[in-house]
């Protein structure tokens, strides 16, 4: 093959390593992310294990050199539409959604946001803050660009046509509504699917009784809970707030219904324990897991140190988060058999990982198999973990399967060492 | 004529955590105090004592140090020689008659804009309270 253009799809951790990985070697990049920011999931965590290191000074210098790259053709709000052709000369149709504010004038001072008279659920945020029809979806967001949501806007949706508060706003003239989605034609020599996960949906299993009782959160609730950017700046403010004392973490939700193990759920839910310890040193934590899975050479001495703290972790069979009169209570079937009660303030319940919205879609697009659990389908998961049945078509990170982010990195310097080394 | 002291203070901000720390204070509009002037540096060891020094020297009211949280160092260790010289760097400031409190290290994350704020507008107040640096118009320096 010769050195072309590559098209990388997603902006997540392991899209941007890619992608730079790619650039850095003089290849040009385009790289697609559906969303208005960069960064994935990744950006959405304060602290990752097992060295509590802050996410975001780990991440935000990569989406600055992926955002400054000259090699990187960056398109946000854009998805893959099609793929025709094969490996070394693709020809792909790219679907690129107005965001109708300019990146080149808009300078980020959110003067636009104020006057907008729509308020919705912030998705980025779990739905714990509120965000206006023009806004950038948490502070910090790179680029520090807004987006319009053309379904919530009163003047795009066509319920209040003559509305430009933002627009008035402006003083940099950056905001054009007359902008149009548009479709994008590219020849590629290699794609990189770096299209990421979702959590497994927890209302589905109403023992846990996630939105029935306040103070049940996701996983991913409570990362932005404690994320110092996040919607309370860090501070733990419960829905239904008095006290808090005692935490139930809950690992392997939904893991007997998707039928694996995520494998990161014990560790994250370890760094939780860590958090909540460092916060509140005398409030009692219970960890109830299935299975134990802390495989890895450090993961074993941050479980060890987690129990040192005090944190209690419990074996059981079968759980269930239950009120009792204004507070909550976890009931569960310890390994032995025996039943057991416990009064708790708050429960976190660590979900599996599940195959990102939009993933079936996409391989019909792409032109490849995805495996029983809904993953993109790889040739040989033994050698060839990165490399899918179409030639030059490669998944990497947790488009391929549940991984954590030492892993989903490692994947997209493999898939990047094939494609340099299938260049004459 | 108004004579109340506005401070200069010389704010050393290593570039992975703390410069992003204060870019997440201004776009998320957080108030800030004028006083601050902002150098970036790749890492707060960086930081040797004759920056320090000289800004002092020449005038500064106080200097800020502001790096990532231990072990969260890019470089792995950069944030520990920055403590230790720091420790040393206190000492001689007394020597030369000036209060040790207007040097300052602090540790700020990129996700902790609101902590970067509150270090500014409490380090700003304290200098403010100090008065101006008795060495910046000394003719014998």
């Amino acid at each position: 093959m010769e050195k072309q253009k590559i098209l990388v799809i997603g902006a997540g951790i392991a899209g941007m390593k890619a992608s730079l990985l790619l650039a850095n070697a003089g290849v040009d990049v385009c790289l697609l992310e559906k969303e208005s920011l960069i960064g994935g999931q990744t950006i959405k965590f304060e602290e990752v294990y097992p060295n509590m290191e802050c996410a975001t000074c780990m991440v935000s210098p990569i989406q600055q050199d992926v955002l400054q790259n000259k090699n990187i053709e960056l398109h946000m709000l854009s998805e893959l539409e099609k793929v025709e052709g094969k490996a070394g000369q693709f020809k792909v149709k790219i679907s690129k959604k107005a965001r109708y504010v300019s990146l080149i004038n808009c300078i980020g001072c959110g003067a636009c946001y104020e006057p907008c008279p729509v308020n919705l659920d912030n998705e980025f945020e779990e739905g714990l803050s509120k965000k206006k029809a023009i806004a950038v979806p948490c502070a910090g967001a790179l680029p520090n660009v807004p987006a319009i949501d053309p379904e919530n806007c009163l003047r795009l949706n066509g319920k209040k046509k003559e509305c430009k508060a933002c627009q008035e706003a402006c003083v940099f003239d950056a905001i054009d509504f007359t902008e149009k989605d548009e479709i994008l034609d590219l020849e590629v020599g290699a794609i990189l699917v770096a299209t990421g996960f979702d959590l497994f949906d927890v209302e589905r299993l109403p023992q846990y009784g996630y939105r029935k009782f306040p103070n049940v959160y996701s996983a991913m609730e409570f990362e932005r809970l404690y994320a110092q950017n996040g919607p309370t700046e860090g501070e733990l403010i419960l829905r239904k707030d008095g006290g808090l004392k005692s935490i139930g973490i809950i690992h392997c939700v939904g893991r007997k219904e998707q039928g694996y193990c995520s494998g990161v759920c014990c560790m994250y839910s370890a760094k939780f324990a860590h958090f909540l310890k460092h916060k509140i040193p005398d409030a009692k934590i219970c960890e109830f897991y299935t299975d134990l899975c802390i495989p890895g050479k450090s993961h074993q001495s941050f479980y060890e140190e987690t129990c040192q703290k005090g944190v209690d972790f419990i074996h059981n069979e079968t759980i269930r988060v239950e009120s009792q009169k204004d507070s909550l209570q976890i009931t569960y079937r310890d390994g032995n058999g025996s039943d057991s009660v416990l009064p708790i303030d708050m429960v976190i319940l660590s979900p599996a990982m599940i195959p990102g919205k939009g993933t079936e879609q996409l391989a019909k697009a792409l032109g490849i198999n995805l495996d029983k659990h809904g993953f993109f389908n790889t040739q040989n998961e033994q050698l060839s973990p990165v490399s899918t049945e179409r030639e030059g078509i490669f998944v990497i990170g947790c488009a391929e399967g549940p991984k954590d982010i030492p892993d989903s990195v490692s994947q997209a310097e493999a898939a990047v060492g094939k494609i340099l080394a299938s260049f004459r | 004529m108004n004579t109340e002291f506005k401070p200069n203070i010389v704010g050393f901000l290593c570039n992975w955590c703390s410069y992003a720390g204060a870019d997440l204070a201004g776009s998320s509009k957080m108030e800030i105090k004028p006083s601050l002037s902002v150098i970036r540096v790749m890492c707060s060891s960086r930081i040797n004592s004759n920056l320090v020094l000289a800004s002092l020297l020449w005038g500064a009211d106080g200097v800020l140090v502001a790096g990532c949280h231990p072990g969260d160092c890019h470089y792995e260790q950069g944030n520990y020689y920055a403590r230790r010289r720091f420790a040393l760097l206190k000492k001689i400031l007394d020597v030369l008659d000036l209060e040790p409190d207007r040097l300052q290290l602090s540790w700020i994350s990129a996700s902790e804009g609101k902590h970067y704020s509150e270090v500014v507008n409490t380090f700003a107040d304290h200098i403010s309270q100090a008065g101006p640096n008795p060495l910046a118009h000394n003719p014998k320096i």
